[in-house]
């Protein structure tokens, strides 16, 4: 095989569809190195936006607890931060990782950045919250969004908070290249796993580097629930989603809270992963018939904290 | 200006000697008209403003605090800037130009689990605690802020608010912070003075709700004279009698009572759950009382008249506006 061929072979396996994932001819698969079989489909099964409100902490505590999801990310900024990190200090075992927040997104309900930014920082609106639109993000300072990143994660450590993994709330740092590059540059520095993308469409705007280490990128596809589905189909949409891919590493994102009084004002006016959307997912991660669907299915749940062992330079 | 300080004290010494005789009379004002009087009510009149602290801290403290705009349970709350519920009281407010709103100025995040930020940026200011958040106690904010901090982040909360399109009816201080030391006091008095805004202070030494006033302040803007809370260790059911003894004995002048409303839910439970004073179900048995006929007959029985800080603002003589 010449070399070009095999660094094509190689892309294809880093670049392509989860669907086909074909296990790489190079070097053993995820699930391989963490000693599972060939076939296996890890998954990780993970709400966001642990911290946004009380509604969001209920539920994601609650999941955590009763095993519905295994595994969660914090936005820092946001009020009820603190009492995750109470949840977190008192349940060491949990997989929690750092949302990293660039958007405070709703109406009636805001949070602000956590660093101080500059005057004219675009991570700070006319009201001094964090931006509602991602435009605004993209327009701003890779400088200033990097400080307000370092900022979240020092937070997080001075909460106690060791963080499994990084992620991106809304995908802001998925958004430009320079965003993508900070988001790179202080996971690696912290050597914390990273949410990463693979697919070729989100990879357009933001591309691994050249030498980045190719281990580091764990799970071969993200999966989320699409705007269009209605509350009856919403369980059967994730099992259509999940059944058919083959073998490789996945996760599941989900936004679980209770749709009551207060999770209905922060969200009013938005229906994309609102009130009652975050029903949905909790009544779909705790259901009898979705726990039975991910048995029959035999997917192997895996948290970021086993996931970090299969990339050599966090497991050392 | 320091013998017309002496003359009131004096004053206010009858008044309290009236209220202990329980003398439900007009005591005549050597110093000129009452704020009743001023506002063309007589003499012998009982004002009450009947206000809710923290419009913006929660949202069940919004909806509660809506309610009772709506249903006249109140007649003014004063907003808590800084805290992430505060856009829905602005949109509130813009859509309720008629209702009476105040800005309680807030240089702590009370609550365990629920926190805030200052507004005035935080890395560097002496007004952050370890994590960020403005601190939990007013002791805190005494042993730890600087003054210019302080004015810094208070300017930042009136001007956001301005901002916002609100206009503020008066200021007054969550948790008493701004009462707590001299310094903290003056620069409270300090931005009343700059943004031409009546200020929640109390005369009388012996509410030593403040420090006392300093020499020469014009007394004809300090409308309110006595504030009235409810104090630790009621249970429940004694909630509306608490109210009730502590308004039915007060002499004629003009009064505030201040009360803390919310539904006692998820939300605030989650929020106050090591803190039952002012926690979730002493907000919910002051919604409850507030809301209740019976309370609204004992006022009407009492003949309280029911003012609002607009109202007392108008009382406050050019002469005496800073």
């Amino acid at each position: 095989m010449s070399l070009l061929e095999r660094q094509k072979r190689r892309l294809a396996g880093l670049f392509g569809s989860g669907a086909k994932a074909a296990p790489n001819p190079n070097r053993p698969s995820v699930a391989e190195r963490l000693g599972y079989a060939t076939d296996a489909r890890l998954l990780v099964i993970h709400s966001d936006d642990f911290g946004m409100n009380r509604s969001v902490n209920r539920a994601i505590a609650e999941a955590l607890e009763q095993g519905w999801i295994n595994s969660s990310s914090m936005m820092v900024p946001c009020p009820g931060f603190a009492e995750a990190a109470l949840w977190a200090k008192a349940h060491p075992e949990a997989d929690l990782g750092i949302h990293l927040t660039m958007n405070a997104e709703w109406t009636a309900y805001r949070w602000g950045p956590v660093s101080k930014q500059p005057a004219d920082s675009k991570l700070r609106d006319a009201d001094g919250y964090l931006p509602k639109d991602k435009k605004y993000v993209r327009q701003a300072e890779p400088r200033d969004v990097e400080a307000e990143v370092r900022a979240q994660v020092e937070r997080a450590l001075g909460a106690g908070v060791k963080p499994s993994h990084l992620d991106s709330h809304m995908g802001a740092l998925f958004s430009t290249q320079a965003l993508f590059d900070v988001y790179l540059r202080v996971g690696s520095e912290y050597k914390v796993p990273m949410l990463l993308h693979k697919d070729p469409v989100v990879a357009k705007n933001a591309r691994l580097p050249a030498g980045f280490n190719r281990d580091a990128v764990v799970i071969d596809q993200a999966l989320q629930i699409s705007e269009d589905v209605g509350k009856e189909q919403w369980r059967a949409a994730y099992e259509k989603m999940l059944a058919p891919l083959g073998p490789g590493t996945y996760e599941l994102i989900v936004h679980l809270a209770y749709d009551d009084d207060e999770m209905r004002a922060a969200s009013s006016g938005h229906a994309g992963w609102g009130a009652a959307w975050r029903q949905n997912d909790l009544d779909a991660m705790r259901s009898p018939e979705f726990q039975k669907f991910l048995k029959d299915q035999k997917f192997i749940l895996v948290t970021w904290k086993e996931l970090a062992r299969a990339i050599p330079e966090i497991a050392q | 200006m320091l013998k017309r300080y002496t003359l009131h004290l004096s004053v206010v010494l009858s008044v309290f000697l009236a209220s202990a005789l329980c003398v439900a009379q007009g005591v005549p004002n050597p110093n000129g008209k009452t704020v009743a009087e001023r506002l063309g009510y007589p003499a012998n009149s009982r004002l009450l403003v009947i206000h809710a602290d923290d419009f913006g801290m929660m949202h069940t403290v919004n909806h509660a605090i809506e309610n009772a705009f709506q249903h006249h349970w109140v007649t003014s709350a004063s907003i808590m800037v800084p805290c992430p519920w505060f856009p829905e009281v602005a949109r509130w407010a813009k859509s309720h130009p008629e209702a009476d709103l105040g800005l309680h100025l807030t240089l702590n995040a009370d609550w365990t689990s629920y926190r805030w930020r200052p507004i005035s940026g935080q890395e560097h200011s002496s007004l952050v605690d370890a994590h960020g958040y403005l601190p939990l106690l007013t002791e805190d904010v005494d042993g730890q802020a600087t003054m210019p901090d302080v004015e810094a982040e208070l300017r930042a909360q009136v001007d956001k608010a301005l901002a916002a399109g609100i206009k503020p009816s008066h200021l007054d201080s969550h948790m008493g912070t701004l009462f707590s030391t001299q310094p903290l006091f003056q620069v409270y008095l300090g931005l009343g003075r700059q943004y031409h805004i009546p200020m929640l202070l109390s005369r009388e030494p012996s509410d030593a709700m403040n420090p006392p006033l300093p020499a020469g302040f014009n007394l004809k803007s300090v409308p309110v004279d006595k504030v009235l809370q409810m104090t630790h260790n009621v249970g429940k059911a004694n909630w509306l009698a608490t109210y009730e003894r502590m308004l039915a004995p007060l002499p004629p002048g003009t009064y505030e009572l201040i009360v803390h409303l919310a539904y006692d839910d998820g939300e605030i439970q989650a929020a106050t759950f090591d803190h039952p004073d002012w926690g979730a179900q002493w907000r919910q048995n002051d919604l409850n009382t507030v809301s209740s006929p019976a309370f609204r007959k004992f006022l009407r029985d009492q003949h309280f008249i029911l003012v609002s800080w607009r109202d007392l603002g108008r009382s406050i003589p050019a002469s005496a506006k800073w």
